[in-house]
């Protein structure tokens, strides 16, 4: 639609055969594109028992505060982040002086040897991935990674919760392959005809197909970004659900890094005070 | 039809959508506290915490209206100065025209009324904001009140706006009591013990006034703050062994 006034630029429909302008096409496509950036090079594949994934902030803001902030730097190793080419650039040339909250941001992948008698994979994701980014990152964590089981944690706003019955928010809800697992007080299954999106569901069609245990927990929270109250509804429904097998810890350390979390991400914006 | 775009259209069912968002924008902003005492008036604050190279004192949750009047706000900064401005010459022409003061109801129907009048307008959105106004009037009367976006007031005896409100204001329920209507002390230590429900301790992360007949608004010191609460992290180590003695 032209309006009047308008500066209206030439086009040609002529279509251009040249491969070198294609090349150059793709490139800058491929430097913004999210990829796991592995900080050592190795031909053998890790094993873990299992694979914990926290896509978003308040996901990432969970593992944190309840298990990462609980383990000291000789329990947890750092394995790589998922980050543009840019991205991990700025972080190889990092001085390291990040505090750990701060560090929360950066999309980490941790190894964990040794909890609860288990070996883990612990994933975050706080920055969401694209949709053309998902497969390849799945497929980029497979070539390096066995794992046998995979927890998900992931959150969705509440206005794409759907039910008819009266629901209050926050609220946890679960998907497993495990399909006798019994509900909890603070966490029931997701029922139909919600659905999960995005990276979860990438790792959960992933799973499927490599005949995987699975078991995905969506917290639907009011709030897009990190909201305390959605973070602590996260641990009363995973801890609910898991039980004896919970390896997500709530003390004394948990109550004062769930506050300074909250300050953190509240601090960057001045909209609201 | 989507109900929820247009602020001048009720739903079937009689909600006005985009005021009831704006409520929720209210649970953004972090916790505001308000006790009133008979001689005191004190408003708590959880402090935002400030990015290093920003100049804290133009990041402010309590501002003066008038010098007997004072205000606490919970949700969208930009609405918050806004309000505040026309308040602040509202308080000044009324005391230009009449020759008195505002009273605090007075200041507080005017912002409701403004606040009111945000949610009937076409092309205007609700100010997405809560306030506690607190003050003297000239016979000497403190008063706390509180509105919200959808432009109602109500006067309290003590409050919570923001996040975590609804905590904090039952936390408040079960605390107040007629003995602390005439303690300045315990009216500042009521607001401090009804933050630390939903705040970190420690006197850099609030922020106190304390308002008193005929005087402007005071700011407690940081020194004073930390007096308070290591008096109240004493009290709840008192009270802690005294459960666990009972369960023996």
């Amino acid at each position: 639609m032209s309006l009047f006034g308008e500066l209206q630029f030439g086009f040609s429909r002529a279509v251009s055969d040249d491969e070198d302008d294609e090349f150059a096409r793709v490139e800058p496509n491929l430097n913004f594109k999210r990829k796991i950036q592995w900080l050592e090079e190795s031909t053998e594949k890790i094993e873990v028992d299992e694979l914990i994934l926290a896509d978003g902030p308040i996901s990432c803001a969970f593992l944190h505060v309840y298990l990462l902030n609980h383990l000291n730097e000789s329990e947890k190793k750092l394995l790589g982040l998922s980050a543009t080419n840019s991205e991990f650039k700025v972080f190889q040339n990092d001085d390291k002086t990040d505090s750990e909250l701060n560090r929360m941001r950066k999309n980490l992948i941790y190894k964990v040897d040794n909890l609860n008698n288990k070996s883990y994979l612990v994933c975050e994701v706080f920055t969401n991935l694209k949709s053309n980014e998902f497969y390849d990152w799945i497929d980029q964590l497979w070539e390096r990674v066995n794992f046998k089981a995979c927890t998900i944690l992931c959150s969705q706003n509440q206005t794409s919760y759907f039910s008819s019955n009266r629901q209050e928010f926050p609220c946890v809800k679960y998907l497993s392959s495990n399909k006798e697992m019994a509900t909890a007080d603070k966490c029931q299954r997701l029922e139909e005809p919600n659905f999960l999106q995005n990276l979860p569901a990438a790792m959960i069609q992933f799973c499927v197909l490599k005949k995987l245990e699975f078991t995905a927990f969506v917290c639907y929270s009011p709030s897009i970004n990190v909201d305390i109250q959605s973070v602590k509804e996260t641990f009363s429904g995973v801890s609910g659900l898991l039980k004896d097998k919970n390896i997500f810890k709530n003390d004394d350390l948990s109550k004062k890094c769930l506050l300074n979390v909250g300050n953190l991400v509240n601090s960057v914006s001045g909209l609201y005070m | 039809m989507s109900y929820d775009t247009a602020i001048t259209v009720f739903s079937p069912d009689g909600h006005l959508f985009q005021v009831e968002y704006a409520q929720e924008a209210v649970k953004k902003g972090s916790t505001a506290v308000g006790v009133r005492g008979k001689d005191i008036v004190v408003l708590g604050v959880e402090k935002k915490a400030v990015a290093m190279l920003q100049d804290d004192r133009t990041v402010r949750k309590i501002c003066s209206l008038d010098d007997h009047v004072s205000m606490a706000f919970a949700g969208l900064t930009a609405d918050a100065r806004v309000l505040i401005q026309k308040a602040r010459v509202e308080c000044q022409s009324y005391r230009l025209t009449v020759e008195d003061p505002v009273t605090v109801e007075y200041i507080t129907r005017y912002i409701a009324n403004l606040q009111q009048k945000y949610t009937q307008g076409r092309g205007r959105r609700p100010f997405g904001l809560s306030a506690l106004i607190v003050g003297f009037d000239y016979d000497g009367t403190s008063h706390l009140y509180q509105t919200d976006p959808s432009g109602t007031y109500h006067e309290w005896k003590a409050n919570a706006i923001g996040r975590s409100a609804n905590s904090v204001r039952e936390f408040l329920e079960k605390n107040y009591t007629e003995d602390i209507l005439n303690s300045d002390a315990a009216c500042v230590k009521l607001c401090i013990r009804a933050l630390l429900e939903v705040v970190q301790s420690g006197a850099k992360n609030v922020e106190i006034a304390v308002a008193r007949r005929n005087r402007p608004l005071e700011m407690l010191k940081a020194e004073e703050i930390e007096v308070i609460m290591a008096e109240i992290e004493k009290e709840n180590e008192a009270e802690a062994e005294k459960k666990s003695q009972k369960k023996i």
